[in-house]
């Protein structure tokens, strides 16, 4: 494709001329669907994480410019069939492939791939494709070994292509929002101390998946192969040692990313509880509770986060406890408020309110309440404050589009495989912290 | 109680005393909060009972199970036990019947002038003010209970002195901040065969006591695997404000009493040798009712994190910690949060959930909105399918102990879920039981009246001096888990005296 050198020359012009002048569509060719801006991809991982990341590519539209020309993956009886029916549905003409050496031997068309494999596959996947000069967009955890990952952030370095970690509340708008008009700009919240996030699932959505019967399943040697013992661990790979890092790692991994994003830091120690408490034969813990102290700017932040895999009643979030204020903001667009400390002046909100940063809430001011009995240190409700900020797309689609706008010169990636690598060293300890039943310290170092 | 004569003040009169407290009893809460202190002596007099007392019944004895107490510490917390005890118009409250104050005692001249002058102007109870508590229970010949609302440091030896003065005793927790002199409390409380009460409130709270139950009768929750709570407190409520300087002591009389400063004696919560810090303040009345509502089991191991620089006192103004437990049916992790900084978190300011397989529990002691205690138990949708869950859940509903399904108005449209693409799906509205028994007194009152029902042999006490003990070392052992910075374990022998 042309894009390539077409995207040297636009670094070229916009470093002469600036950025700003030539962000119009028209200057981009982004009207019409010129030729030269189309984006061809393959799908490495065709399972349930690789079709959420493709059906939000689909949701893009057929102008989007991006087609979809390779889909590689193991199981060919279920994903690889179900996904390619999908894209010649869409018409995407493209070709299958079980082994991506294969594929990336021969689809010389390619300009990026989506990687969606189990986290023990993402560093070999990766790293070949940024070598055979693709752009790389890689869904977290982008390793499930700090080895791995540095030798990922090193590939991307060395082939010069972009490697976006799929973290994806790092391009989504109401994150981005927070962070940057009330957190930084506002500074609703003045000093942040405290930080919980959860993410509790039921039972029911952690059964253990199944695979069809045996007409489905993959036969043993090739399971072998890949590097799974059995279809039961290859269906369930996140549970295995080895192989994922259990829900502190899938789950876990997103919100601790967003710590460390809104508070401008990394964490400077961790102490962590887990068990293998109520499932069966899982390897990795299926309740986890991890506490963080980070050394900010402005003072010691102590962070919760708590995964649990048998419960679901509080959903989950992300709360940013200030001393003037309280973000609970979740991925979820159910939840997204602001709460003024009791103390805390309500003229100097409105003056956010009146510039439309925030919105006050409909209905009766919590604290207008009666308190007759309440005790003389309780605090008294905070006011509530919604965000004018919504999110119309599925959660995936701006982290894709800010990829491929990447891929296009338009823009810089909103998580490189640096800030993936920061929060993969922040999130793998936890697990680590559990086994060794206190403190551990992360050295700056680490981080880079 | 009995034995006691001269009691100068009739059962019946005492009643009608009861029920004016209102005019008066407004003003003496205001005193316990430090910064209204000024405006007091303008508000006394107009806040006494205007209506003339009438002669009082002479033939009307002292009841028998009248009960006569001192209460030792005349600071903000004495505030709540008085309003619990005499109830508060303010809150509509009324208060415990047959409970006479006849001695007050505080180091702070002051606070004594001001609480036993109001006692006896307002509610006609004729309390003789000490300085000092060792004279108070060698003059007082006529008590029958000791109230101790002092800094922890005191609470083991006025507990020990008035325990073996033969009296009852309801200490505030923390009981200690030393779990040896914790243990002789408990010790001298064996031997001298009198109550000892540790003042966990929530123990008697009716609201807790049917969750209790909801949880370990009724099981609905299931399995329980997880605990989650906080006490979140503001920047404005992290300290009490001192008093007028006029009214201080001075330095050379707070030292004879241990303290270095005006400000040690009142923010006594934030130094070392006189309290546990917030964990022990907040975190204890929380951390209690873990063990209790896990059936009684004590923790196998605490982590715990905590920092002290935003306001730079000795004790950690933000802690978190990690208690991990094994019961009969496996393991619980509960995390606990104590803040100093903001006062409000995801679901308010302080709260406790209760996280099972088939369904959770949230409660709170807290009173806000419109008077409404939060608190609500939530199952799982899957479990809604099975139905023996049902029938527990059911049981419950038709026993008006939990209310029917409740959803909660989703507050904005869900836009992320499209027909393709939807990764993960958004939370459903919030469905949710509310709970329905409510602690319509004030928080602390059913507490004190357990202990002045045990007095009068009616009930057993709730939080013994044993259960107190056990709170105490669960909380207090998270402040070593700080300074350690590992998993500490608990030897099951710990929690035995």
């Amino acid at each position: 494709m042309k894009k390539r050198i077409d995207r040297r020359q636009f670094l070229r012009s916009t470093a002469a001329v600036g950025a700003s002048l030539y962000l119009s569509p028209s200057a981009l060719g982004q009207s019409g669907g010129s030729k030269s801006d189309n984006i061809n991809v393959a799908l490495l991982g065709a399972g349930a994480q690789g079709q959420v990341l493709m059906n939000a590519i689909l949701k893009m539209g057929k102008n989007s410019g991006i087609r979809f020309k390779a889909v590689c993956d193991i199981w060919t009886a279920y994903n690889q069939r179900r996904v390619s029916r999908i894209l010649k549905a869409y018409r995407h003409e493209h070709n299958t492939y079980v082994d991506y050496r294969e594929m990336l031997d021969k689809e010389k068309d390619l300009d990026a791939v989506i990687i969606a494999t189990p986290d023990f596959w993402h560093a070999e996947h990766t790293v070949a494709c940024l070598k055979a000069g693709l752009h790389v967009y890689c869904e977290k955890e982008m390793s499930n070994t700090l080895e791995g990952a540095r030798k990922m952030v090193e590939a991307a370095r060395e082939a010069g292509k972009l490697l976006q970690i799929g973290h994806q509340r790092r391009s989504n708008p109401r994150y981005i929002y927070c962070y940057e008009k009330l957190i930084k700009e506002a500074r609703l919240l003045n000093r942040i101390t405290t930080v919980n996030g959860q993410w509790n699932r039921s039972k029911a959505a952690c059964e253990d998946l199944g695979w069809g019967g045996e007409k489905y399943a993959i036969d043993g040697e090739s399971l072998a192969k890949y590097g799974f013992k059995s279809m039961k661990q290859f269906r369930n790979w996140r549970w295995y040692k080895g192989l994922g890092g259990g829900p502190i790692v899938d789950l876990g991994s997103h919100q601790i990313d967003i710590y460390n994003w809104f508070l401008g830091a990394q964490p400077r120690s961790v102490i962590a509880s887990g068990g293998t408490d109520y499932w069966e034969g899982h390897e990795w813990y299926d309740n986890v509770m991890a506490i963080y102290e980070y050394e900010t700017e402005q003072g010691v932040v102590r962070a919760f986060y708590q995964t649990l895999t048998t419960n679901s009643s509080q959903g989950y979030f992300e709360t940013f406890m200030g001393d003037e204020g309280t973000l609970v903001i979740s991925e979820a667009s159910s939840r997204g408020s602001v709460y003024r400390e009791s103390w805390v002046k309500e003229d100097k909100w409105d003056k956010w309110v009146k510039k439309g940063y925030l919105k006050k809430e409909q209905g009766k001011d919590p604290s207008a309440g009666s308190s007759a009995a309440v005790d003389v240190r309780d605090t008294v409700p905070a006011a509530k404050y919604g965000l004018p900020v919504t999110m119309d797309k599925p959660f995936h689609q701006p982290h894709i589009e800010n990829f491929f706008d990447a891929i296009r010169g338009r823009t810089k990636l909103n998580c490189p495989a640096e800030i993936g690598y920061e929060t993969a060293v922040t999130v793998l300890k936890v697990n680590e912290a559990v086994e060794a039943a206190r403190k551990l310290d992360f050295k700056p170092e680490e981080f880079a | 109680m009995e034995n006691k004569e001269n009691k100068e003040v009739t059962r019946r009169k005492f009643m009608r005393d009861s029920a004016m407290v209102a005019a008066g009893l407004g003003s003496i809460i205001a005193g316990c909060k430090g910064k209204e202190e000024e405006k007091e002596p303008n508000t006394v007099e107009s806040d006494a009972p205007k209506t003339p007392e009438k002669e009082e019944d002479p033939q009307v004895a002292k009841k028998a199970d009248d009960i006569n107490v001192a209460l030792i510490g005349l600071g903000v917390q004495c505030g709540r036990l008085m309003e619990a005890i005499l109830g508060s118009k303010a809150a509509q409250k009324k208060g415990i019947e047959g409970i006479r104050f006849k001695a007050v005692c505080d180091i702070f001249p002051y606070r004594l002038k001001l609480i036993s002058g109001r006692l006896k102007r307002v509610v006609k109870h004729d309390a003789n003010p000490y300085e000092n508590y060792e004279e108070m229970l060698a003059k007082e010949k006529d008590l029958d209970a000791v109230i101790i609302a002092t800094p922890d440091w005191l609470h083991a030896r006025m507990t020990i002195a008035s325990l073996k003065a033969g009296l009852h005793v309801y200490c505030e927790k923390e009981m200690s901040n030393n779990l040896e002199e914790a243990r002789k409390m408990v010790q001298t409380a064996r031997e001298t065969g009198k109550l000892l009460q540790i003042g966990h409130q929530r123990r008697s709270n009716p609201r807790y006591q049917v969750a209790e139950k909801l949880i370990q009768e009724h099981r609905l929750l299931g399995k329980l695997l997880n605990i989650n709570a906080q006490w979140n407190r503001s920047v404005e409520k992290h300290k009490t404000p001192l008093p007028n300087k006029k009214i201080w002591m001075d330095e050379a009389a707070l030292k004879r009493q241990g303290y270095g400063s005006m400000n040690e004696l009142v923010n006594w919560r934030w130094y070392k040798k006189f309290g546990g810090g917030p964990l022990g303040d907040l975190g204890s009345h929380q951390i209690d009712i873990f063990n209790w509502f896990l059936g009684n089991v004590k923790p196998g191991s605490v982590l715990a994190s905590g920092s002290n620089d935003y306001y730079k006192y000795e004790h950690n103004e933000n802690v978190m910690a990690i208690y991990e437990y094994k019961t009969e049916e496996g393991s619980v992790r509960a995390f606990y949060q104590v803040l100093n900084t903001t006062g409000w978190g995801t679901y308010g300011t302080y709260y406790e959930t209760f996280m099972g397989e088939v369904g959770s529990l949230l409660i709170s002691e807290n009173v806000w909105g419109e008077g409404k205690n939060i608190g609500w138990v939530f199952l799982e949708e899957y479990a809604a399918q099975d139905a023996t869950v049902t029938k527990r859940w059911n049981d419950c509903i038709r026993n008006k102990l939990i209310a029917g399904e409740y959803v909660m108005p989703k507050e904005t449209k869900d836009q992320s879920v499209l027909k393709i693409g939807a990764s993960v799906p958004d939370r459903k509205a919030f469905r949710y039981h509310p709970l329905l028994q409510e602690c319509t007194e004030l928080v602390h009152q059913p507490h004190l009246q357990n202990f002045f029902d045990a007095i009068r042999v009616k009930a057993r006490l709730n939080c013994p001096g044993e259960v107190g003990y056990e709170t105490a070392v669960a909380v207090l052992k998270a402040n070593e888990a700080i300074k350690e910075g590992k998993k500490i374990n608990f030897k099951s022998e710990e929690f035995e005296v």
